[in-house]
Parts: structure tokens; C-alpha cells; sequence
């Protein structure tokens, strides 16, 4: 390697450390913005080293901080100051502009595709002229096309790096809960969607790039080595730069649903949250109003009517079975015709009916009659005979179902009771009255003290 | 008569015979269909002849038949638009405040809290809400006036009612689906979507709804009750 002598040794001082850097940069940001004049005293200078080292957090011990900054000024006079001296004054150098202006340009290049736009149509139109032999091709490509190339490149350097900022605030906003999450994601959308927007521009003012491949195809010139070497590194370099673009529009298609995933987790998480709140919004501020206790099947509860609270409305949802489907011309739901009953009245039948069952309670009364006289002939004289009771029923009444329904109720009744005996013989007991009737002796007997 | 029929042509198909009319009954209930396996038929025969069936529940009965969701949670049912709303007052039913609360609280539940896959058994879900720290005490509160420690049978059974019924009407609704072997089992169906639909006004602008009713309390201290009988209008 054979690097000039005086490159070697004034390296440091050309290429300055970062607070010299920094020093220069905000010399040639204040002149520009006009806050001080191109020419400056050496205390400007002083401040501006000053303010750099603070930001820096560069803090020297009590007392030495004169000797750095005085060290400081020493070597940027070296390349980047010029000192007037008889005026005292300072001013960047030319080379201290062009070191500023090219980190502005790397750092902040404007994206501009209709700048790259002309600068390809110049390099075609120029390119045309300069065919004709080597030395005039080899003087387009030292001088217009290595000149633009930078700028090319550059465009796609501001594109890369804008991605990159990108991508940064978005692992920012995945780590950490903003408060204006959604603002901040909304904002990082739209700058890929500008990138996005600014790598189609991009592609589409390169489309030149395909006019000189064509005319370098088509050249006389193709021969010479040294052309179709030249030749192989524009098109090395065309290639290059498709590739990035393609790569500019894959880093973003990837991003993309990265950032829609994140808006539905945001969205999801946001009517989540609203959604807890309206719940307990609903149950904090509704009331409610008891009835009574109700009986259920297996259960007993209250009756409680919930009022929502007073802003919230209830809804209402479609609900008519009423109307259900019946069109005329299919008969779908047609009930069937109701059949209309004829209720005519049988008025002789009406007064049989009341007249059995008038007979029946008759009967009833009776025999509730004849138990209570038994009970009480029981009691007084302590034995009853049934079978006289039997034919006087029949003699009296002349009902032998009365009769009949004595005899089974007093048997059921009197045999339940604990100070009665109920005695039967296989006997007959007969009337001489009733000559076709007989009843089996039974004998009621109190036995109460 | 030839426009008619041409018109509801899907009245004239093999399948209206077995199916419009069960269609037409459960949508004129309020019930909402969706393709699972007990409607798959009646969600079918409406995916079928959507256009045609919308168009004569539109011209017939002034009724909009609305689809929400997508493939699989896609659903039916009936709505009364604003249109039809003033000519058919009368053909609607309101969801009670008592099943409006817990038909919210399931989704919250269903939704959220991820508490359950798919089938949920209603004993289970009736303990969740009971012991849920968040919102237990607002519980026992509407439905016992008490709070959790102090209640009776009589206020647990209340709590259990309330939680059966409001599901009875889901069901009928058809927001949830009984398993048919196990009625103490059901599944939530996508329609339960429509009770965030009905209320997603409020539930966008909830923030501003709670700095709201705050702001009513601090200037009355608090005393800002429900006028009972209002509330439910």
C-alpha cells in the first residue's frame, strides 16, 4: 500500500475527531442560519467548543478546560479554520464547507426522483455524444457518470436510512405503552407509505438506466476491452440499484402486516378495554327494585326488576309471530277452517238431571240422619241391633240404596272406633214386611265405661 | 301472479316445502342463524336465496333481513330499519335490562377473559360470576342487596335465575346453542355480536359516558338515582 506521505500524517487532522467534527458542523449551522456572521471572534469559537463538550458530557478538572479548548482551536486551525490576522478574525474553511456539506447530504439527502429523473436523461443525451471513441466514453463515465452516481446512490441511502428510523420507532412503540400509541403507529404507517411511495418514484426515474444499456449495447465501441469493461461496471451498478429498490419494497411488503397485526392487537385491546369498562359502567350504575319472595318448583327467589342506568337505553330486536307468512297463493300456512258448535240446550234432559241430583243429596242428608241417630241410641242404651235400623230405613224411606249405604257406612265408621264392637253372625236377621229382603245380624256394643 | 312467482322463486323449491316455514317462524321470533350444525340448513337455504328472501320480507312485510359477519360467523336475522321503524311500531321486543347486563357479561366473559374454549357449563359460568372479584359485589348488590358474605338461599337462587333465564332467552335468540344431550351445557354462537352492534355507541364513547355521570355526581354528591319505571322505557 503507498499512501502519500503528508495523507498519512495529517490524517487525524483531516478526518477530525467527533467533538472537532460536531465543532465545525455547528460553526457552519450558525453561519448558515445567520445567527452569526460568516467572519467570527475567537470567542464564538470558544462557546461553540464549550456548548459541544457539555452536550458531549466531555468535563475536564478545575482549571484545565481553557488548555482544551485553546488545544481544541490548535487543530481545527490546521484544516477547517482560516484566522485573518489582522483582523483577528476566523471563517470556515473551503474545506470545512465541503466536509459539512457532504454530512448533510449523507445524513439527510432529499429524496428526489425528479431530480434523478433529469440527471438520467442528461447522462443518456450526453452518453449519445460520447460514443464516437474511447477516450470521449471514458470521459462520460469519469465525469457525468461517476458524478451521478454518488447522487443515485445517495437517494437510495436516504431511502434505506428512512426505513431504518422507521423500524426503530416501531420496536420503540412494541417495547414501550405510549399513551398516543395509535397516533404514533398511524404516523409510522404513513412514513412507510411516503417510502413506499418515494422507492415507486425512484423506480420509475431509473427507467433510463434501460435507455443506456441499450445504447451502450448498440455502441460502435464494443471492441475496445477497455469499453466493455467500463460497460460491465454500469451495468454492475444498474443491477445494484434494482436490487436495493427491490429490497426497499420487500422491507417494507414485510413490514406492513407487522404493523396491521399491531393495529388489531392496539384496536383489540382498546374495545377490550372499553368493553370491561361499559360492563361495569352497566352493573355499577344500574338499580333495581324488589317484589315479593316468589315460590318456585324446588326454589324460592326474589322478583327483581333491574333498571339500567339512565343514559343507557335498552334495545329492541324484531319479534311478530303474529304475522306469520300466509300468502294467498300458497296456502304454506293456512290454519285449518275452525268448526263453529252448535250448543242447543235438551231442557227435559236439564230438569231429570237436577231432579237425580237433588234425589241424591235427599239421600245424603238421610243417611247422615240415621248414623248420628244410631251413634246417639249407641250411647244412651250401649247396644244397637243395625238390622232394625235396616228395616226402618227401608220401612220409612223406602230407598233400599239408602238402606244399603247405612249399612257399609256404619260398619267403615263404627268398627274404627276404640270403645265400639262391631260383632256380625252369618245370620239372617229378617222382616216379616219386606219378605224378599234379609240382612245379616250386627251388633254395635260401647263398650265405654 | 306471474311476476310473483318469479319474484320468490325460492317459495316454488324442493326445499321451501320442508324448511321456509320453520325459517319463517324463527326469524319472525327475533332469532338470528348462522351456519352451525343445528341451522346449517335453514343458514343454506338462506345463503341460497338471500337476494330473493330479502327482497320479500322487504316487500311484503316491510321487515330488512340483515347478514352479519364473515364465512363462518356470518348470521341472519330480522331488523326492523329506519324505514320500517315508524309504519311497524309495535313488531319488536326489547331485550330486558336484566338480560342486557348478562348477555354483556358473557361476551366480556366469552371474549376477554378467554375463560372458556367452547362449550360452557352453566353451573360453571354461574360460579365464575359469582366469584369474580371485579364485579361480584355489583352482583349481589342489584340481586340481593347484600353483599356476598350476608346472602341467603333465597339470594344465591336469585342470582341463579337470573343467570338461567337471561340464557333461555339467549337461546332463543339464538346467541347461544343448548348442547341438545346435555342441556346444562351450551355454546356461544357468533350472533352474540349483534349485542355489541346494538350498543357499540356507547361502548366506543364509554369514556366519556363514566366522565360524565362523574361529573353529575360531584355536583349532586352522589345522589343521582335511577328514577325507577323510567329507566326501562
Amino acid at each position: 500500500m503507498h499512501f502519500p506521505k503528508i495523507l498519512r500524517e495529517r490524517y487525524n487532522l483531516l478526518v477530525p475527531r467527533q467533538e472537532d467534527g460536531l465543532v465545525v458542523l455547528a460553526l457552519f449551522q450558525k453561519v448558515r442560519a445567520g445567527t452569526i456572521e460568516r467572519t467570527f471572534p475567537e470567542r464564538l469559537i470558544v462557546d461553540t467548543i464549550k456548548q459541544v463538550y457539555t452536550e458531549l458530557g466531555m468535563t475536564s478538572a478545575r482549571g484545565e478546560e481553557t488548555q482544551k479548548y485553546d488545544e481544541a482551536l490548535h487543530r481545527l486551525l490546521r484544516h477547517f479554520l482560516d484566522k485573518n490576522l489582522e483582523e483577528k478574525t476566523y471563517q470556515l474553511s473551503t474545506y470545512a464547507e465541503n466536509f459539512c456539506d457532504m454530512l448533510e447530504r449523507e445524513v439527510h439527502t432529499a429524496i428526489n426522483p425528479s431530480q434523478i429523473q433529469k440527471t438520467f436523461s442528461d447522462l443518456v443525451l450526453l452518453l449519445e455524444r460520447k460514443l464516437e471513441s474511447i477516450d470521449d466514453f471514458r470521459h462520460w463515465y469519469h465525469t457525468q457518470f461517476f458524478k451521478h452516481k454518488n447522487d443515485i446512490s445517495a437517494q437510495l441511502r436516504a431511502l434505506q436510512s428512512q426505513i431504518e428510523d422507521t423500524v426503530e420507532q416501531l420496536n420503540d412503540l412494541v417495547k414501550n405503552e405510549f399513551d398516543n400509541f395509535r397516533e404514533m403507529l398511524i404516523g409510522c404507517e404513513a412514513l412507510l407509505d411516503r417510502i413506499k411511495e418515494q422507492a415507486d418514484k425512484l423506480s420509475s426515474a431509473f427507467s433510463s438506466k434501460d435507455d443506456i444499456k441499450q445504447i451502450l449495447d448498440d455502441a460502435s465501441l464494443a471492441d475496445e476491452p477497455d469499453f466493455r469493461e467500463t460497460k460491465r461496471e454500469v451495468r454492475s451498478f444498474f443491477k445494484d440499484i434494482e436490487q436495493r429498490l427491490i429490497n426497499v419494497s420487500h422491507t417494507i411488503d414485510r413490514i406492513k402486516p407487522k404493523i396491521n397485526k399491531l393495529y388489531n392487537d392496539f384496536e383489540k385491546r382498546e374495545f377490550d378495554r372499553k368493553i370491561e369498562a361499559f360492563l361495569i359502567y352497566l352493573l355499577k350504575n344500574s338499580s333495581s327494585k324488589f317484589g315479593r319472595t316468589k315460590k318456585l318448583k324446588d326454589r324460592t327467589v326474589h322478583e327483581v326488576e333491574v333498571f339500567l342506568p339512565k343514559n343507557i337505553i335498552t334495545r329492541d330486536f324484531y319479534s311478530d309471530r303474529s304475522r306469520l307468512t300466509s300468502i294467498d297463493y300458497y296456502q304454506l300456512l293456512d290454519p285449518p277452517p275452525v268448526l263453529v258448535q252448535d250448543l242447543s240446550w235438551d231442557e227435559e234432559d236439564l230438569k231429570r238431571q237436577a231432579m237425580l241430583r237433588q234425589q241424591q243429596i235427599d239421600r245424603e242428608i238421610r243417611i247422615e240422619k240415621w248414623i248420628s241417630d244410631i251413634a246417639a241410641e249407641l250411647e244412651k242404651k250401649k247396644k244397637v241391633n243395625f238390622a232394625d235400623y235396616y228395616y226402618k230405613i227401608l220401612f220409612k224411606d223406602n230407598d233400599l240404596e239408602a238402606a244399603i249405604k247405612t249399612a257399609t257406612l256404619v260398619l267403615k265408621e263404627f268398627s274404627k272406633m276404640e270403645n265400639v264392637e262391631v260383632t256380625v253372625r252369618e245370620e239372617f236377621a229378617l222382616d216379616a214386611k219386606q219378605p224378599n229382603i234379609g240382612i245379616w245380624k250386627l251388633q254395635l256394643k260401647s263398650t265405654a265405661s | 301472479m306471474e311476476t310473483a312467482i318469479k319474484k320468490y322463486g325460492f317459495l316454488e323449491s324442493d326445499e321451501a316445502e320442508n324448511l321456509f316455514a320453520d325459517l319463517d317462524f324463527a326469524l319472525k321470533s327475533g332469532q338470528h342463524i348462522q351456519n352451525f350444525p343445528h341451522q346449517t340448513e335453514l343458514f343454506n337455504f338462506l345463503e341460497k336465496y338471500e337476494d330473493e328472501i330479502r327482497l320479500f320480507y322487504r316487500n311484503l312485510f316491510r321487515v330488512n333481513l340483515a347478514a352479519k359477519g364473515s364465512d363462518y360467523t356470518r348470521y341472519f336475522y330480522l331488523e326492523l330499519d329506519d324505514e320500517s321503524r315508524g309504519i311497524v311500531k309495535t313488531r319488536s321486543k326489547k331485550l330486558s335490562p336484566e338480560y342486557t347486563l348478562l348477555g354483556i357479561l358473557l361476551l366480556k366473559i366469552h371474549r376477554i377473559d378467554k375463560y372458556f374454549i367452547n362449550d360452557i357449563y352453566v353451573p360453571d359460568f354461574i360460579q365464575l360470576i359469582k366469584g369474580n372479584e371485579e364485579y361480584k359485589n355489583y352482583i349481589y348488590n342489584l340481586f340481593a342487596k347484600r353483599r356476598e358474605k350476608e346472602a341467603t338461599d333465597i339470594d344465591e337462587n336469585t342470582i341463579d335465575e337470573w343467570v338461567r333465564n337471561a340464557l333461555k332467552e339467549f337461546e332463543r335468540l339464538g346467541w347461544i346453542h343448548y348442547d341438545p344431550r346435555n342441556k346444562e351445557l351450551f355454546e356461544i354462537m357468533p350472533s352474540i355480536e349483534r349485542l355489541f352492534t346494538m350498543y357499540s355507541y356507547e361502548i366506543h364513547n364509554i369514556d366519556r359516558l363514566i366522565d360524565e355521570t362523574n361529573s353529575i355526581e360531584e355536583r349532586t354528591g352522589g345522589l343521582y338515582p335511577v328514577e325507577e319505571g323510567e329507566a326501562s322505557e
